[in-house]
């Protein structure tokens, strides 16, 4: 049947449906008229010519249901009347229906949105036209002396048949720096890209041109920006294009806006920069030609890698190019897992909640379905209409998710801070999302309607009637849908603990108390650390005592600063170091060290690092080396007897380097980096170890470029202070500008803490959908319970048992399905928790006191939701309710 | 009288489809001429003949439209489609082959 005609009796089937019964009626009755005429006709009286007409084609109704069952769209009929009862029931039950809609709704749109968040990440927006052709690339091979990093470059330059294009992206010059405009002050992200980088990708601007000029040094003055930065620096409806932003103390020159792409390492940038004049970028990503495949081009890429090596006599064996698709990045780590887990558990909560729902009013309908199958329905019948119910639900859940989905992802859009980007982004509303809700919400109608449907037909009908009668056929209800109970309450305990864990680390990383006494030693908030380059010297060694004091006195000018002080890193020889022992005898320490710190005098006041015994270093020249260290380093190197006064070598103690006199104690500190070091090197006992600069300190000689840090501290107005300081060292800097930031940039940490928080915000939501539903459901079941035992209740009452018995005997039911379930929780939190271990420490790990504090409060939040229907019970009137029976 | 013969299965589609080749019709119309055509002989039940008809208009085979009697009733006329013709050439052909190898199979001594 042509598709046209198919819709047009779906539509009058469905639609139109009493004017086809009724063209049905018209035309039997003709039929009818007809017929005894003709019987008349041949001489048949009247009545008797009716009659037999009557008789010859039976009954009208009949002959109407026969012709609908026979059509294609009869089951379309059937679905229409159940569902309208369907829908008739749950008018009638508006608090259910909207209970379960809502939770089945939102936890279709949990799992939803983070399906969208993975599937960003999976099936990147790029941005770029067929993103397909698009590779990373990057060149392996033997750099010799005669080959310089030009030479892959220019074997690609001489074209090639599998591939159109090639640039530079932000791959391995990403970097970032300040960005100054009026009073704002930003850290930002800044790639630099070949001029072409745009042209490769084709990208289109939002505003202005992505084509820099050709002439390198204008362009070099050029840059792009995000929208997202722009959106930032500028007012709505101010353009952009042409103003000038201060980027670590150059001014450049905006020449497009072009969309953020957080997940694409080439586009996740705030700024794109292009290189100065005679900067050498080597080629990372290449444009294939359309239908090339990926193992063609490399072959060709290889050839041409190989007649590189070739043509400077160097070995062919290693020489290729790797390509990577730039659509393949993402990488599933095991908080995807948690993410993943959490989004369905939060679903299973739900649809076991809505099952047990379910089993609780087939249970109730007892004498409904019983009614019926009396009447001759099939069991298939009832299961089909205790479904039918559920997909109603289910359907109107869909739709709700959906509308929750979009504001999901909205609400992700708008709060996801910058630098998550290898664990979540931005999600993306896709004809997959709808595919994903439609699968997720058939999963939950099996789970919610087929199995307590199942369960309730194939219940004996007798035992359910006397289930009602408050008989022994409640105890088997109980245990199917306790069962229920105590598996939501196991899956809510895992992602309660990952809630509060999370928004506990969030809340302590955010405060500076916590890096003072657990990361650094130090508050980070008032420092600003500014990185000085020393230009190369490859003859001579460079005088470092007398720049860090003009560094240090000039840095004093500035108003708002309290102290400045200089650190360079220095190496221990050998990573070994020497110590003079209790008796007088050396020592040798082997492999326990990898760096010490030189530090001018004013070094511990700046930090704010406490010194804990002995003293620091005094202000002025100091001719002879001293030594602070912490406390942990002290009690390693000198397990028995007090440091101080002691001395020690920062060699093996035959090398040629002076004794040095140990002065001071300072608080043990383990940054991130140091423990991670100490994790993968147990060896590395040597923490902290700080000698203060001498009048003969130097830098050696070298020929790249040296790098000194300074400190400074500002108690207040950190902004002003650092930009001072910017202007300032621009003087001094010779041959690249300073960069200065306010140490808590330089060390990540708000974005390391606005990632936190999002994470903990994230399963925050988690949790607290699985313990509402999980509270609902233990209150479902004990309402449930009550009102299966109303006549059990009452007796009880008539006899005398106070309000206290009755709620105790109703509750102490639960508290076994809740412990039950609380205990397998436990179990599971265990064995899952450590997929978030990146964002928790190891304590929070295993911190049992805190499990322990969260599974009382799980009990208790679930005993109070089963105290409400109880106490509810002990008000019911016996006499009412005995007559009721 | 002449005794009248209940359809085989499955031919009554085939004698609708026939009758209305011959023109278009009502449906108290079809079941008078196949009568008329098997010369009293085919019965069809009047009570199937609609499910039939309705299922015919289905799949496309017939069509059906309201219109007017001469005696100015208001009467839905079934008409034969293009697909209705092929369908009924088609039928009418694997009835052919059946009714000749039914009537082989008794004349055989």
């Amino acid at each position: 049947m042509p598709t046209t005609r198919r819709l047009k009796r779906l539509y009058r089937s469905l639609i139109r449906r009493p004017d086809v019964e009724a063209d049905m009626d018209d035309e039997m009755r003709h039929h009818l008229e007809l017929e005894a005429e003709e019987l008349m006709r041949n001489g048949v009286p009247v009545d008797e010519a009716r009659r037999q007409a009557a008789i010859a084609f039976g009954g009208v109704q009949q002959r109407k249901e026969e012709a609908i069952e026979d059509s294609t769209f009869w089951w379309l009929d059937t679905l229409r009347r159940d569902v309208r009862i369907t829908a008739r029931t749950l008018v009638r039950h508006p608090t259910f229906a909207i209970t379960a809609t809502l939770a089945l709704a939102l936890a279709i749109a949990v799992n939803t949105t983070m399906f969208s968040v993975l599937d960003a990440m999976i099936n990147p927006k790029v941005g770029a036209a067929h993103p397909e052709e698009l590779y990373s690339m990057r060149y392996f091979g033997f750099y010799g002396r005669r080959l310089g990093p030009t030479a892959p470059d220019l074997a690609l330059a001489a074209g090639g048949k599998t591939y159109s294009d090639y640039t530079t992206g932000g791959y391995y010059f990403g970097g970032s720096g300040i960005i100054e405009r009026g009073d704002l002050v930003r850290h930002a992200d800044i790639s630099t890209v070949r001029q072409n980088f745009f042209s490769v990708l084709q990208v289109s601007p939002l505003e202005g041109t992505l084509t820099p000029s050709t002439d390198p040094v204008q362009a070099s003055a050029t840059i792009v920006i995000s929208d997202r930065l722009a959106a930032e620096l500028f007012r709505a409806g101010e353009s952009p294009i042409g103003q000038s932003l201060d980027i670590d103390g150059n001014s450049l020159r905006i020449i497009g806006v072009v969309r953020y792409y957080g997940a694409v390492s080439a586009l996740n940038n705030d700024v794109w920069a292009f290189p100065a004049p005679g900067r050498y970028m080597s080629p990372n990503l290449i444009r294939l030609r359309p239908g090339v495949a990926v193992a063609d081009a490399e072959r060709e890429l290889n050839l041409l890698a190989a007649r590189v090596a070739l043509g400077e006599h160097e070995d062919t064996k290693d020489a290729r190019f790797a390509l990577k698709s730039i659509k393949t990045q993402f990488e599933v780590q095991r908080f995807h897992y948690a993410l993943i887990g959490a989004g369905i558990a939060v679903l299973l909560v739900a649809c076991t909640n809505l099952a047990n729902l379910q089993l609780a009013r087939g249970i109730g309908r007892a004498s409904e379905l019983a009614l019926r199958s009396a009447l001759g329905a099939s069991r298939k019948q009832i299961v089909v209409q205790l479904m039918i119910e559920s997909g109603v639900l289910t359907v109107g859940a869909l739709l709700l998710a959906l509308v929750f989905a979009v504001g999901g992802n909205a609400m992700i859009h708008a709060t996801i801070p910058p630098h998550i980007g290898q664990y979540v982004v931005e999600p993306q509303s896709s004809w997959r999302m709808v595919v994903f809700a439609s699968i997720t919400a058939a999963l939950s109608l099996v789970i919610v309607g087929l199995a307590p449907a199942i369960h309730v037909s194939r219940v004996d009908i007798n035992s359910l009637l006397k289930s009602r009668a408050g008989t022994g056929a409640h105890r088997a209800n109980q245990r199917t849908y306790g069962g229920l109970v105590i598996a939501q309450i196991a899956l809510t305990l895992p992602l309660v603990c990952a809630a509060v864990l999370l928004s506990r680390s969030a809340v302590r990383m955010s405060s500076p108390d916590y890096r003072m006494r657990e990361e650094y030693g130090y508050n980070t908030t008032p420092l600003i650390v500014a990185t000085v380059v020393l230009p190369p010297s490859p003859d001579v060694a460079t005088p470092i005592a007398e720049l860090s004091g003009s560094l240090i006195s000039m840095a004093r000018t500035i108003p708002g600063v309290a102290d400045a002080a200089i650190e360079l890193g220095r190496s221990f020889h050998n990573n070994s170091l020497a110590v003079d022992d209790n008796d007088g005898a050396v020592r040798d320490i082997p492999n326990a060290a990898l760096s010490y710190t030189v530090v001018s005098p004013s070094y511990f006041r700046t930090m704010g690092l406490p010194i804990e015994r002995g003293k620091g270093f005094d202000e002025g020249g100091h001719s002879e080396p001293l030594i602070v260290m912490d406390r942990g380093t002290g009690w390693f190197l000198w397990p028995r007897s007090a440091p101080i006064g002691r001395v020690m070598k920062l060699a093996e103690s035959h090398y040629d380097a002076p004794w040095i006199k140990v002065v001071g104690i300072v608080g043990d500190s383990l940054s991130e980096d140091a423990r991670d070091t100490r994790r993968m090197i147990d060896t590395l006992r040597v923490n902290n170890v700080f000698r203060v600069m001498t009048l003969t300190d130097s830098e050696p000689p070298s020929k790249y470029a040296r790098f000194i840090k300074m400190y400074v501290r500002a108690p207040k107005d950190q902004q002003r202070v650092a930009s001072a300081l910017r202007r300032k060292l621009r003087g001094i800097a010779s041959t690249r500008p300073p960069q200065v930031e306010l140490l808590e940039d330089y060390r990540g940490i708000p974005q390391r803490t606005a990632v936190l928080q999002f994470i903990a915000s994230l399963f925050g939501t988690f949790g607290v959908l699985a313990l509402g539903l999980s509270a609902l459901g233990v209150y479902g079941i004990v309402a449930q319970s009550v009102s299966d035992r109303k006549r059990e209740v009452a007796v009880r009452i008539a006899l005398g048992a106070t309000p206290r018995n009755i709620v105790r005997a109703l509750i102490r039911e639960g508290n076994v399905l809740v412990l039950a379930g609380v205990a397998i929780g436990l179990y599971m939190t265990k064995e899952t928790i450590g997929w978030l271990g990146e964002f928790l420490g190891e304590v929070d790990l295993a911190n049992a006191l805190l499990f322990g504090f969260l599974c009382i409060a799980l009990f208790s939040a679930m005993v109070l939701s089963a105290f409400v229907p109880a106490f509810r019970a002990t008000k019911l009137d016996p006499m009412e309710v005995l007559r009721a029976e | 009288m002449l005794p009248r013969t209940d359809l085989l299965q499955g031919s009554l589609d085939l004698l609708i489809l026939k009758s209305l080749l011959l023109g278009p019709v009502h449906g108290w119309g079809v079941s008078k001429r196949i009568r008329q055509l098997s010369e009293d002989v085919l019965n069809v039940n009047q009570g199937s003949l609609y499910p039939a008809l309705y299922r015919l208009e289905d799949r496309g085979w017939i069509n059906a439209e309201w219109g007017m009697s001469p005696e100015g009733r208001k009467v839905k006329v079934y008409t034969l489609t293009t697909a209705g013709r092929e369908q009924y050439f088609a039928e009418q052909e694997q009835w052919r082959l059946f009714s000749g190898a039914v009537a082989r199979v008794l004349a055989a001594t």
